[in-house]
Parts: C-alpha cells; sequence; structure tokens
C-alpha cells in the first residue's frame, strides 16, 4: 500500500462564519503504480484532498500514510522528493527569472553537474512537449497553455515517486493534454510512478485511470474501476458530472437495440471503433 | 461613457457588424514604451515575431463566435486586442464602429466588451464576491437601488447563490472562475468575451454557464466570442474561427470546421469523440455522414445501418 487515507476530515477557517467542512470522513487506498483519477464538481473538495498529500494541508482528523509511515505533520519540504505536485493555476509556481531556471530551480539540492542539469531540464521540457527555443523567455511572455507546460516541467523533472496533477489539462489544447497525459502513463510504466489526476474531463478519466474516486460536498461518493463508475449516468449527472460522450452514445443505443448486446462499459473512441466494426463488419484496414 | 442597460437591443433583427478585423498584425516586440531601454538593452531580433498576423474577418451583433486554436497561437492576444488592452501593430480593428487604436475611445471600447480572463486571479480585484461584481456595475454607472438585485442575478447565473460575502481568494479553482464571469455577465456588455473561463468547471457547471450565456446571446442579442479547448461547446456557436500561428487558418460552421478532420489535426486540435468515431468507422468502409457533430446526429447515423 503506497498512500492510505484513513477517516480524513478537514475544515477550512474553524470557528468563523465562514466556516466550510471541505472533507469528512474520507477514506481510501492507493497501490503502487496506479493511475487514479479523482472527479467531483467544482468545491467538492479535490484540491483540498490532494493538498493533503504533499504537506500543504494538515488533518484535522484522520490519518495520512505514505509507504506505511504516518504523513500528518510531514511538511513540503520533506514530501517535495517523493510526492511531485502540480498545482490548479500553476502560475503561482513560476517565479524564477527565465523558463529554463524554474524548471531547474528544484535541482539546485541535487549537485548536478551544468550538463546533468541541462540534460535533465531539456528531457522534461521536451516530455510536456514545450518549446525548447522558449527557455530563455521570461515566464510572463508566455501564452496561458506555455505556462502551464513550464510549471509542469518543474516538477516532473524532480522525477517524484507519486504525481499528483490538481487539472493538469485546463488550458492545454488537445495535442498537450495527451502529452502530458501520455507522459504521466510512461512514468508510470516505466518507473512504476503512481499517477494522480484530478480532472473534469471524464473522457480523460475513463481513458487513463484505473481507478477512479468521486466526490462529493466532501465525501466519497463512489470509488471502483472507470467501468464501474461511468457505468451509473443518472447517478453521476446528479452531482454535478458527466460521463463520456461515447458513453452516452452507447448508452442509447443499447436501448434502442438490445438485440445487439450492446457493451456497455465502452467509453474511449478506440474500444467504440473496435465494436461497432465488428458489429457491422468493416474492412478492417 | 455608453450605458449598458439590459434595454432590448435595437439591433435585434439587423445583422450589423459589430467587430471588423482589418489586416491586424500584432506583436509583443513592438510593445515598450521605454525608449531608453529600446535603445541599450533589447537586441532587435531578426526576424520580429508576429503573435497576430495579418487577420481579417468581422462578426455581426447577436452572433455566437467560437475562437479555437493550440496554445500559443494568438487566440488571448486576439482577445486582448479586442478590448483594446493592446493595440494593433498594423490594421485596425473597429469595435462597435469605434477605432479600437484610438486612445480616446479605449474606455469606451472597454465598456462595450466584457472580457472574462484566462486565469481569474488576473481579474477579481473586490475583498468579496458582492464586492467584486459591484466593483464593475458601479464603473459603469448602475444606480445603486439596482445594484444588489443586479448583483444575485449574476451570481445566480452562474450558480454562486450564497457565496456573495465570501472572499474570492478562498473560492475553490472553479468556484473562482465562476465568480469571474458573473462579474462580467453583471454588466450585459453588448460583447463578452469568454477566454477559456470555463477551463475549471465541471461538467454539469460548464453546461449551466454555456446556457445562461447562449441565452443572453439570444434573449438580449449579446455578442459572444468563446476562446475555448472544449470542442463540445463550440458545436452550438454560429460559427467557429480556427487560428494557428497567429494567422486564421479557415472559418465556418461548425459542421463545415468539424467534418474537416485533417485540417483540425495539422492545427493541432480534435474533433468531437462522435465525429472521430465516424471518422474511424468510414475509415474502414461503412458508410456514414462526415458531418457528425452530436451524439444524436451519431445515433440517427448508426441507425441507418444498424437496422438494414
Ligand atoms: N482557504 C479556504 N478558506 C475557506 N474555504 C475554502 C478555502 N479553500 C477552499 N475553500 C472551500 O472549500 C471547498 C472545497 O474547495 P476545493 O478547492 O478543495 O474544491 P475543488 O473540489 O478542488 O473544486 P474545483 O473543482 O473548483 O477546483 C469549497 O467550497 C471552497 O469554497
Ligand atoms: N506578454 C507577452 N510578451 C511576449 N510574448 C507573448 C506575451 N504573451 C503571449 N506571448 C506570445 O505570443 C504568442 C501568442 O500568445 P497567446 O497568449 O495569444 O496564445 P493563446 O492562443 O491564447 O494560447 P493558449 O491557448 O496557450 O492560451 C505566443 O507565442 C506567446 O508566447
Ligand atoms: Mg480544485
Ligand atoms: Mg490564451
Amino acid at each position: 500500500m503506497l498512500l492510505r487515507i484513513e477517516h480524513l476530515s478537514y475544515t477550512y477557517m474553524k470557528g468563523t462564519p465562514f466556516e466550510k467542512k471541505a472533507l469528512d470522513d474520507v477514506s481510501f487506498e492507493i497501490d503502487k503504480g496506479d493511475f487514479v483519477g479523482i472527479i467531483g464538481h467544482t468545491g467538492c473538495g479535490k484540491s483540498t484532498l490532494v493538498q493533503h498529500f504533499n504537506g500543504l494541508l494538515k488533518p484535522d482528523e484522520g490519518n495520512i500514510f505514505l509507504n506505511e509511515q504516518c504523513i500528518n505533520n510531514s511538511n513540503i519540504k520533506a514530501l517535495r522528493k517523493s510526492v511531485g505536485f502540480v498545482f490548479q493555476y500553476p502560475e503561482h509556481q513560476l517565479f524564477e527569472s527565465t523558463v529554463y531556471k524554474d524548471i531547474a530551480f528544484g535541482l539546485k539540492n541535487e549537485k548536478l553537474s551544468k550538463e546533468e542539469e541541462q540534460q535533465r531540464v531539456i528531457q522534461a521540457a521536451n516530455a510536456v512537449g514545450f518549446d525548447l527555443s522558449l527557455l530563455e523567455n521570461s515566464i510572463y511572455d508566455l501564452s496561458g497553455g506555455q505556462k502551464r507546460r513550464a510549471a509542469i516541467a518543474g516538477v516532473i523533472v524532480m522525477n517524484p515517486q507519486i504525481l499528483v496533477l490538481d487539472e493538469p489539462a485546463a488550458g492545454l489544447d488537445p495535442l498537450g493534454r495527451d502529452e502530458i497525459l501520455d507522459f504521466a502513463v510512461k512514468l508510470r510504466k516505466e518507473y512504476g510512478i503512481t499517477i494522480i489526476l484530478v480532472s473534469h474531463s471524464m473522457e480523460d478519466v475513463a481513458k487513463y485511470a484505473n481507478k477512479v474516486i468521486v466526490m462529493n460536498e466532501g465525501k466519497v461518493e463512489m470509488i471502483g474501476s472507470p467501468g464501474k463508475v461511468f457505468e451509473d449516468e443518472d447517478r453521476l449527472r446528479k452531482i454535478g458530472l458527466g460521463v463520456p460522450q461515447i458513453a452516452t452514445l452507447f448508452k442509447k443505443l443499447s436501448v434502442a437495440y438490445p438485440q445487439y448486446n450492446i457493451d456497455r462499459e465502452i467509453f474511449t473512441v478506440e474500444e467504440a471503433t473496435r465494436f461497432l466494426l465488428r458489429l457491422l463488419g468493416g474492412e478492417n484496414k | 461613457m455608453s450605458h449598458v442597460h439590459i434595454t432590448k437591443s435595437l439591433f435585434v433583427f439587423t445583422m450589423e457588424d459589430i467587430i471588423k478585423y482589418e489586416n491586424v498584425s500584432y506583436s509583443y516586440a513592438y510593445d515598450f514604451d521605454d525608449e531608453e531601454e529600446e535603445l541599450n538593452n533589447i537586441q532587435v531580433p531578426h526576424v520580429i515575431p508576429f503573435a497576430v498576423k495579418n487577420v481579417s474577418f468581422s462578426v455581426k451583433q447577436g452572433e455566437f463566435v467560437a475562437i479555437i486554436g493550440r496554445n500559443g497561437s494568438g487566440k488571448s492576444t486576439l482577445a486582448r486586442l479586442t478590448d483594446a488592452l493592446i493595440f494593433p501593430t498594423e490594421g485596425k480593428i473597429y469595435v462597435d464602429s469605434m477605432d479600437t487604436s484610438d486612445p480616446e475611445l479605449t474606455w469606451e471600447v472597454r465598456a462595450c466588451v466584457g472580457m472574462v480572463f484566462q486565469n481569474p486571479d488576473n481579474q477579481i480585484i473586490g475583498t468579496t464576491v458582492n464586492d467584486d461584481v459591484a466593483f464593475g456595475l458601479e464603473n459603469i454607472g448602475v444606480p445603486t437601488d439596482e445594484m444588489q438585485s443586479r448583483i444575485d442575478e449574476a451570481l445566480r447565473y452562474v450558480g454562486l447563490e450564497g457565496y456573495g460575502d465570501m472572499e474570492p481568494h478562498l473560492l475553490s479553482g472553479g468556484q473562482k472562475q465562476r465568480a469571474a464571469i458573473a462579474g462580467i455577465l453583471a454588466m450585459h456588455p453588448k460583447v463578452v468575451i469568454l477566454d477559456e473561463a470555463t477551463a475549471m468547471l465541471d461538467p454539469v457547471g460548464r453546461k449551466e454557464v454555456m446556457d445562461v450565456v447562449h441565452r443572453l446571446n439570444k434573449e438580449e442579442n449579446m455578442t459572444v466570442l468563446h476562446i475555448t479547448h472544449h470542442m463540445d461547446e463550440v458545436v452550438n456557436a454560429d460559427r467557429i474561427i480556427l487560428i494557428d500561428n497567429g494567422s486564421l487558418v479557415s472559418t465556418g460552421t461548425p459542421k463545415k470546421i468539424f467534418s474537416q478532420g485533417e485540417m483540425m489535426r495539422k492545427a493541432g486540435l480534435e474533433v468531437p469523440q462522435v465525429t472521430k468515431l465516424m471518422d474511424n468507422l468510414r475509415n474502414n468502409g461503412i458508410d456514414v455522414p462526415d458531418d457528425v457533430i452530436t451524439v444524436d446526429e451519431a445515433v440517427l447515423a448508426l441507425e441507418k445501418i444498424l437496422v438494414k
């Protein structure tokens, strides 16, 4: 067990009129190598939850174990090497004068030679599809999507054990989104890095995650494989979510054509193509 | 300053151009006004990079136009130009017949165009959500007794009822975006520009906000420029402007643009899931139309062959 959350609760601004219980008795486990998708409507507590994983927030109640060690009181610095964290607004994460310096920032303590540092920075920049010719630019001169790529590069350059991505694809074009998420898949495959993805894109979660945690009003509403979670479209809609477009299509088809045994656990374009080609007997080029 | 009251627009039935871009180019490299710095420090690059290049098109009053393009293609630059936050290096932009480069008209242009920024932190200035919306209303001279009802209406639009007294920095990412949108919609501007204003919203929230924008577009003839990477938000637009590398690549209805999968791919974009699925089937010899962009159209297309 890599990460275990036990009865975690957290309240903002306790004792003020703005008191807000953002997490309420949350428990779950994450295995090494999992690709976890966390979904839930705006304000349901996703960012609050993941900020407990890197020590930015400390539990009011409950415990968090990383590698069976309680990290309730560990600070961000101690966790920085194990938990890489990309914030929802990564602009807040950028503060050096140039993009290069920003990506290299976390490497300062690693005592690398100039060449090694350069190599790591370029590798990270390439991984997120950041245009290398912009490395010496000021971060203020970047477009929104370019800033986001730079921020993500600055985190993955550290080779963390767990990579937490809080809506990393917001503001990225489709290519950039695929690049980042495919890269996460690669990190997971090649280095066994565990990925925790907070996302509003049901498509991305369906495509990439092996485990989905659905949050609602500070509580865990559902937890399971994408197949299990996205089957219950009505329940998801009720709590502000949806299902991938393909899932809606297949649900409609399965209702209209019960005779074809249409698979209701299909929610990616690739699976849908394969299924329909088999059914319709295409040329299968 | 022009009043932007909710008077039923006079133009409901006339389709006049409200924005006109004439051979607009823009380079950030020209944008320093400190002459000394220009002379001493900055080496003028051999090739001046243009973020927007020779763009011409016009937008009709009441039109809903989606602007799409990959990261760094120039969408936000175009938005800033339209709102007179920056000025064309070459060419002209007219907003409601006002030349945006005319310094005397800057404030009038900005009153006419309400812009929701890509990052709400650059937008929200009030100490509470209420104050923030009120601030914009004061600026356009809304009478005090009308104020609270306008604020409440706007917060209702975006599903933030009850959050009026909250400090904006305590909001979640998506709540901040909603607050930023409320601040602009409350003013009922003639033109609203949403620069990836829905990027942090959940699916239902996104739909709710888009429904409100579409409603104001229809009922109040509010012109909308919607910049987004979400192709499902684009299928209901009147027209799409596709830009790449600062240039206008193509413009047309969503059906026209999305049926050109190759052009979209070249521009670094993708088509809706169902369009992609139909493309895949067609490439495998199955006879389905090339202009399917919604789930219902896909069901229809498949019904035709499943029945056979
Ligand atoms: N510093 C804070 N003080 C008070 N309340 C807060 C604070 N930060 C967040 N909240 C509230 O706690 C709740 C959970 O916020 P959180 O940021 O975890 O939501 P989220 O699920 O990440 O939402 P989103 O999808 O919009 O990013 C929200 O209702 C928010 O208003
Ligand atoms: N303040 C600035 N100074 C210099 N160059 C800039 C500045 N802002 C943007 N640029 C550059 O201008 C080009 C267009 O940027 P713009 O922000 O308009 O892109 P965009 O289409 O909005 O991208 P995104 O989808 O990432 O938000 C990019 O190459 C970017 O690096
Ligand atoms: Mg969040
Ligand atoms: Mg932009």
